[in-house]
């Protein structure tokens, strides 16, 4: 058959997360794992997942930033073609298309902890940022209600979706294990939510990973219950949601959930209106679950669960 | 009402959300569709899909990286509606809201066929890994298949080759690069008159030289189907074989058949030509080496080459009386256009040294460099092994190279070494022409013929080259151009593959008779006195 020939084309990535580079090393293979329109990304054995962003997505835990034109789904990539990696570069042979790390910000996925006045701040925006968040919710296409969108108070849609009811009756047992700090409990407790609910990430893995951003940001002494929840990961729930969460579990997070964590508790109000509303933007509904999680999170830890709790339906 | 309850798992799923979303809320606002739940199959899932009343049987192996789609509806009708809908959603996406000023190109096959509206082909060229997948979707949907990509598994072939009989349609490939589809050309294929002539072959090159020939002779295709290059393993058994012959019997287009194969495993033989002989149309079967007495004593019309295939098919078309079958080594004295094939040889031979004695065949159809070796060995017998016939888009040559049709540089690298090599007295070269071959195949040639030449007389040395063009006036090269090219750098041409090899043969034959002579004058008498004869061995 004619051969037809792939002109190689570098890319620079603009941003890349600083435990990455090391990981890579001298030298790793890997697979192409899923493609999507503005990501794609890399099994590198034995279980982790890169996955290589439009700059738009913003910082990824496991992520490089690069630009490689408005679909990723026409670079002539498929599942299973070979990757090399190594610190300075990601190859992927079949396709031509390589990308250069050398240049890329170096960004870290911590999450800075609040300063002392965190607390105050969110006690006395609290009960405006749940109206707030429950009217975006609602004003938003009837999707984005599907995922948990039905916990967050006000919010007055149909019954409550199975995943979120059962979601709802978690959270509720979490309320009351977390402050007891008893790390352990909680994380049995939080396990029902890996795998719960639509979407590639899951609804319970999003919120728990809002939950986790939340009590690390505070600085909460049951921060670490994410760990035990998700050990089995990889086996109750996709690659990719696993993989997020085994971040979030070592107190590793994305740009944009860093960004609505500063914001929530920072001491801006201004700020927070517009980092709400591109929080429920995220993907379909997991934008929505996180702020769940975080909300319910930031409420544990600074004590303002809300007399009409909202997750007590 | 009782709800019916249907489920299917799409194994390492990966959508993103919005787009799972859409598919949801779409099957859910369905008439009649009561709940749908489309989520990942991890265990909490499935937990609340037993819960909701949606889990089935044939969601229990499913994984977390698997999309379980599972519906509830008022009855089976509406639920398996629903669930073909969401695959049809699944195989592809709903155009996306793209910025008015950008339209997105169709990505996969769902997405063509929206767009087109009406398909009922799909021309697939991908790596062999993927094209099985594409092929099965393709004939999912009802579409025929025309498949370039090789390096696809057998038993893919046989799978997608079995459904696609079941469901009536054509499974043309894997490695199959010409068909000529309702007057529409495909892959590799010449611009020819339509007409009566249906060919079905599993040679491309076969499928090409027949054609060509046909229109040569004022006929014209009906169809020409391809079947891949090894559909008439036993294993495969013939398949598209048989479902091109059901085809063409049954279309009023066609008057007469011509199947094209090397010969076929005897079991698929067998099966073939006994449909072939209970058809209502005849049918002239070329079996590329194989036994013409089985294929006659069927009451079928055996063809040896290419070029008898054409003329019989040809001539039944036009209604005129078939040509006595041809046997290979047969010498046919009076080429139509008047000049006689012995005296060209004869002279050629006569300019040629005495050391110089071999036949360089540097070929780009494999099918046409297999007929050649046939009529090099039915008219030199033994001594055919001496001689060199290469097909050069054969993998060996290929692996990282263009094919030679397409470029020329190799066949170029090898026509300089054969000018060069003192032993050659004849290089004999296939020129393709058509809508996948370059823009001027003679063209490109020329200037490597020239050199090989030149080098030859520096050494005191000429060199016959002959060739055949394979193509007609409506190709995009222009048949008569291309020929003119070649006849203008000393190019001796026939009209055909097998005409070209018997010339070359014949050549080689006089220069061997010659060769035990002592002068050049002894040596041209007895080539004059062998080609008189009309002997060749």
């Amino acid at each position: 058959m004619p051969a037809i020939a792939v002109p190689p084309r570098t890319a620079l990535a603009t941003q890349v997360s600083t435990p990455l580079p090391p990981r890579l090393g001298a030298s790793r293979r890997g697979r192409v794992h899923s493609i999507y329109r503005t990501a794609f990304n890399v099994a590198l054995p034995p279980g982790d997942l890169i996955v290589i962003a439009d700059p738009a997505l913003g910082g990824l835990p496991n992520g490089v930033l690069v630009d490689l034109g408005p679909d990723h789904r026409r670079l002539g990539l498929a599942p299973d073609q070979l990757v090399r990696l190594d610190a300075r570069s990601i190859a992927v042979p079949a396709t031509g298309l390589r990308v250069a790390l050398d240049a890329a910000v170096r960004w870290s996925p911590r999450l800075p902890a609040a300063d002392r006045g965190a607390g105050q701040r969110w006690r006395l925006r609290a009960s405006d940022v749940r109206t707030l968040v429950a009217t975006r919710a609602i004003g938003a296409s009837d999707t984005r209600s599907a995922g948990f969108g039905g916990l967050l108070a006000g919010v007055q849609s149909r019954p409550l979706p199975l995943h979120a009811a059962r979601a709802a009756s978690v959270l509720d047992q979490l309320a009351a294990a977390l402050p007891g700090d008893d790390v352990d409990a909680a994380g049995r407790i939080a396990r029902r939510l890996v795998g719960l609910g639509p979407g590639l990430t899951p609804s319970g893995d999003d919120a728990l990973i809002g939950l986790a951003a939340a009590l690390h940001a505070t600085g909460h002494p049951a921060r670490g219950f994410l760990g035990e929840a998700v050990e089995d990961a990889p086996a109750r729930t996709t690659a990719v949601a696993a993989t997020l969460l085994r971040h979030a579990a070592d107190g590793e997070f994305s740009e944009r959930l860093q960004r609505l964590l500063a914001a929530l508790l920072g001491d801006e109000d201004a700020a927070v209106p517009p980092a709400v509303e591109q929080a429920i933007a995220w993907g379909a509904t997991s934008g929505t679950d996180c702020l769940v999680g975080v909300l319910f999170g930031l409420d544990i830890a600074l004590n303002t669960v809300p007399r009409e709790s909202s997750v007590a339906r | 009402m009782t709800a019916v309850v249907q489920a299917r798992v799409f194994r390492n799923s990966y959508r993103d959300s919005v787009e799972l979303m859409r598919i949801a809320a779409e099957l859910e606002s369905m008439d009649g569709v009561l709940r749908a739940g489309l989520v990942m199959a991890t265990s909490a899932n499935c937990e609340v899909l037993t819960e909701a009343g949606l889990f089935v049987d044939s969601l229990a192996d499913a994984g977390p990286n698997d999309l379980a789609l599972a519906v509830s509806a008022s009855d089976a009708a509406v639920a398996a509606a629903a669930l073909e809908l969401a695959a049809n959603r699944l195989g592809g996406q709903a155009t996306e809201t793209a910025a008015p000023a950008q339209r997105a190109n169709a990505r996969t096959i769902a997405e063509a066929v929206a767009e087109l509206g009406k398909a009922d082909l799909a021309l697939i060229s991908t790596p062999g890994t993927y094209a099985t997948a594409e092929a099965m979707k393709a004939i999912k949907r009802g579409l025929h298949v025309f498949l370039f990509s090789d390096n696809v598994p057998l038993a893919d072939e046989i799978e997608l080759k079995t459904m696609a009989r079941r469901k009536g349609l054509l499974m043309m490939g894997p490695d199959c690069g010409t068909a000529i589809l309702d007057g529409i050309p495909l892959g590799f294929a010449n611009a020819v008159r339509r007409g009566s002539v249906g060919l079905v072959a599993a040679s491309g090159t076969g499928l090409q030289q027949v054609s060509c020939l046909i229109d040569r002779s004022g006929a014209g295709i009906s169809q020409a189907i391809g079947v891949g290059g090894r559909d008439l393993d036993e294993r495969v058994g013939g398949a598209m074989m048989l479902a091109g012959i059901e085809r063409l019997l049954a279309d009023p287009g066609t008057a007469v058949l011509v199947l094209i194969s090397k010969p076929p495993a005897e079991s698929v033989a067998r099966a073939v030509l006994e449909v072939a002989a209970g058809a209502s149309k005849p049918v002239v079967v070329n079996f590329l080496g194989g036994d013409p007495e089985a294929i006659r004593s069927m009451g079928l019309i055996a063809a040896p080459t290419f070029e008898a295939a054409a003329d019989a098919a040809a001539a039944i078309a036009l209604g005129r009386p078939v040509p006595a079958a041809m046997d290979l080594s047969a010498y046919d004295h009076e080429a139509p256009d008047g000049q006689s094939l012995l005296a060209a040889a004869a002279s050629a031979a006569s300019t040629l040294g005495a050391g110089q004695w071999r036949i360089r065949g540097l070929y780009s159809g494999g099918s046409l460099a297999a007929e050649a070796k046939l009529i090099l060995k039915a008219v030199l017998g033994a001594t055919a092994a001496r001689h060199e016939i290469l097909d050069l888009g054969d993998d060996e040559y290929t692996v990282g190279r263009p094919h030679p049709m397409i470029d020329p540089r190799l066949r170029n690298e090898h026509i300089a070494a054969a000018g060069a090599d003192p032993a050659t007295a004849v290089i004999l070269l296939d020129v393709v022409l058509g809508y996948g071959s370059q823009d001027d195949p003679a063209g490109a040639m020329v200037p490597a013929i020239e050199d090989a030449r030149a080098a030859a007389a520096a050494d005191g040395r000429s060199v016959a080259v002959v060739a055949s063009v394979c193509g007609t006036e409506a190709d995009p090269q222009v048949l008569s151009s291309q020929e003119a090219r070649l006849a203008g750098a000393g190019v001796l041409l026939a009209p055909s593959n097998a005409r070209a090899a018997r010339l070359a043969a014949s050549i080689a034959a006089l220069a061997a008779v010659a060769s035990a002579a002592t002068s050049a004058s002894e040596r041209t008498r007895a080539i004059v006195e062998q080609a008189a004869a009309g002997m060749t061995r």
